[in-house]
């Protein structure tokens, strides 16, 4: 089912200024953005929790929410799963009872309500703990339940609002895990919203980058990658992003400095990718091939298992990826003076 | 072994009021347990079991029982809805209704009492077509005694009831939304349930309430034993006239009391 919405609604700091979405049938998409900028609203719109303020929200070929027609579909009749950053379980029944809660709600007889349920709770692997009350279960465990109960209704549309945000960081690749299994064999669409980069890229094929209110940019995390379009974008991704005017010898950026590249055919507003595996870092200015050489100064060094990401006060701020080995034959802290140099090969310049 | 003495003498001491508002706390303590112990005191205790024997006793606490827990039955089931109305719905009035409905609790009960008998007596603007087209007269009958009850009991309900309502996280209500459940279904199966500690402690506290009344009792229902004669009625004729009996009398209130309320606070009132 195709969700197709135009969304907005104000709500003082959560507000949404008219977004824009998409989201094609049986595919999942994942809404990322930063802590604010209204993803949880835009879940609880097409759920119908909170009623749109401007806009529509087409699920399919039925329109669920139109201001401007007047017309409101209540939650309970839109065939829209939702799993919320907390569970929310309902505390006074037991976990069978939680998860058979949608289908008697929707007029199953009670023996079939409970057969659906217990199928779920294993698919799911909490079988063991349907009659336990839910605050006896684990972070985990209830995400698991809460996504049980969901599925229970056989949703036309799976939202998902920080599922794993509860859960602590150890439980978290596990459920992460079992969540994109259980989203590739759903057939309906899904729609996740997490600020986290890694949860959206793999539990989804889609992307939507949300920012202020608005999309900034859409498509798949390869697109995302190689061609991020906002500064927020190029953070998740973790490359170098930086915005100017491309010419025959590559860009200059806002602040004048020119960055050189070859191969590119954009002229006039561009955006130049610099991914920090091919920056290079020198004791001494280097001689030789590269033709974007700068020096700077460490500002911070954020070591990641193996390799450390090493960020560069120059002409051009940048960040580099090296390896700890190198980090250590370099000998470089924060605050130590460094030579930067990149390739004119490895800049990718396409157009703003 | 000083040195984690004192600390511990410094933690028993912190938070803890001034010797001068404890004395004053415990004349209060003392104001409270008085009268029981006055009541203990002059209880003819050799007799008791003749005196709540008595056929009028009986009658008494049988009607008692029956009205009292006849108007937590109405309170119960006009005041979930209305506890719900006044928390949840927004409309027009709603402060001027809540003042309404909790106005009995601060006005005095004889009060209630004449407002009642104005209102559904036999010539008041709605007991006079009442009586006219239904045949129903309310006033010194054992269904007076209810409506007198209920009328002064109920806001203790719909106030607790309410507050409770208000703090249920709406999330779940959301949740229960979502899949599927209707308006009716979202309360019935997820609210209620989530509100039924309040809504115990709300109908024991109005049905304490109803088995106390007096004032507007005695006005609206008038004192007719066996009919419209309540413990409470029954006790305050009795002092006149037979004190041991008012006295017997008034420890069956005062154990039923204590009952309640120890009762309540283990399984719903968190003190």
């Amino acid at each position: 089912m195709t969700v197709t919405a135009r969304i907005g609604v104000d709500l003082g700091e959560f507000s949404v200024d008219d977004v824009e979405l998409w989201v094609e049938s049986g595919t999942t998409s994942a809404i990322i953005g930063p802590n604010g900028a209204g993803k949880s609203t835009i879940v609880h719109a097409i759920a119908g929790t909170v009623p749109l303020q401007r806009g529509r929200i087409v699920l399919g070929d039925r329109v669920v929410d139109d201001v401007a027609d007047a017309i409101f579909v209540p939650p309970a009749y839109r065939s829209v799963g939702a799993v919320m950053q907390d569970p929310m379980l309902f505390p006074h029944l037991s976990v069978v009872e939680n998860v058979a809660f949608g289908p008697r709600a929707r007029g199953t007889p009670r023996r079939m309500a409970r057969e659906v349920a217990t199928e779920w709770l294993e698919r799911l692997g909490v079988a063991a703990h349907a009659h336990k009350r839910p605050r006896a279960l684990s972070g985990g465990q209830a995400q698991r339940v809460a996504l049980a109960r969901a599925l229970a209704t056989d949703p036309d549309v799976l939202l998902l609002d920080e599922p794993l945000s509860a859960l602590d960081a150890a439980a978290r690749p596990a459920v992460r895990r079992e969540l994109a299994q259980h989203l590739r064999e759903y057939s309906g669409t899904a729609i996740v919203v997490t600020h986290d980069a890694v949860e959206a890229m793999t539990l989804a094929d889609h992307l939507l980058a949300l920012e202020d209110g608005r999309i900034t940019q859409q498509g798949t995390a390869t697109d995302l990658r190689e061609r991020p379009r906002s500064r927020y974008v190029a953070d998740l991704v973790g490359v170098n992003l930086y915005r100017g005017a491309a010419d025959r010898d590559g860009i200059v950026t806002e602040v004048g400095q020119r960055i050189v590249a070859t191969g590119h055919d954009t002229r006039g507003p561009a955006l130049a990718v610099i991914h920090p595996r091919a920056v290079a870092l020198h004791r001494e200015e280097p001689h030789g091939t590269p033709r974007n050489v700068w020096p700077g100064t460490v500002a911070h060094l954020d070591p990641e298992g193996s390799r450390a990401r090493v960020h560069v006060d120059a002409a051009v701020p940048i960040t580099a990826e090296v390896t700890t080995t190198s980090i250590a034959s370099l000998g470089v802290g924060e605050g130590a003076a460094i030579w930067v140099s990149v390739k004119a090969t490895e800049v990718e310049i396409y157009p703003a | 072994m000083t040195a984690p003495a004192r600390t511990q003498r410094r933690e028993v001491g912190r938070g803890r009021p001034p010797g001068l508002a404890i004395a004053v706390a415990m004349v209060a303590v003392a104001f409270f347990a008085a009268p029981l112990v006055g009541l203990a005191l002059r209880a003819p205790w050799s007799s008791i079991g003749d005196e709540l024997t008595a056929p009028a006793t009986v009658e008494a606490l049988r009607l008692s029982l029956v009205t009292s827990v006849a108007a937590t039955v109405l309170s119960v089931s006009l005041g979930v809805p209305l506890a719900w109305a006044l928390a949840r719905w927004t409309f027009p009035g709603r402060r001027l209704a809540r003042a309404v409905v909790t106005l009995p609790m601060v006005l005095p009960p004889v009060v209630g009492g004449v407002a009642l008998f104005l209102a559904f007596g036999r010539r008041g603007f709605i007991g006079e077509p009442l009586d006219r087209w239904l045949g129903v007269s309310l006033p010194f009958s054992t269904a007076g005694v209810v409506v007198a009850q209920t009328f002064v009991s109920m806001p203790f309900f719909v106030v607790t009831v309410e507050a409770a309502l208000r703090s249920v996280d709406r999330r779940y209500e959301d949740a229960a939304a979502t899949l599927g459940a209707r308006r009716l279904t979202v309360f019935r199966r997820v609210s209620l349930p989530l509100v039924l500690p309040s809504i115990v402690a709300g109908a024991v506290l109005s049905w304490a309430r109803a088995l106390g009344e007096f004032g507007a009792t005695i006005t609206f229902a008038g004192n007719f034993p066996g009919r419209t004669q309540t413990m409470p009625l029954a006790i305050f004729l009795a002092f006149e006239r037979d004190p041991e009996a008012a006295i017997a009398l008034s420890l069956v209130l005062v154990a039923v009391s204590i009952t309640v309320l120890v009762s309540l606070r283990d399984r719903w009132l968190h003190t």
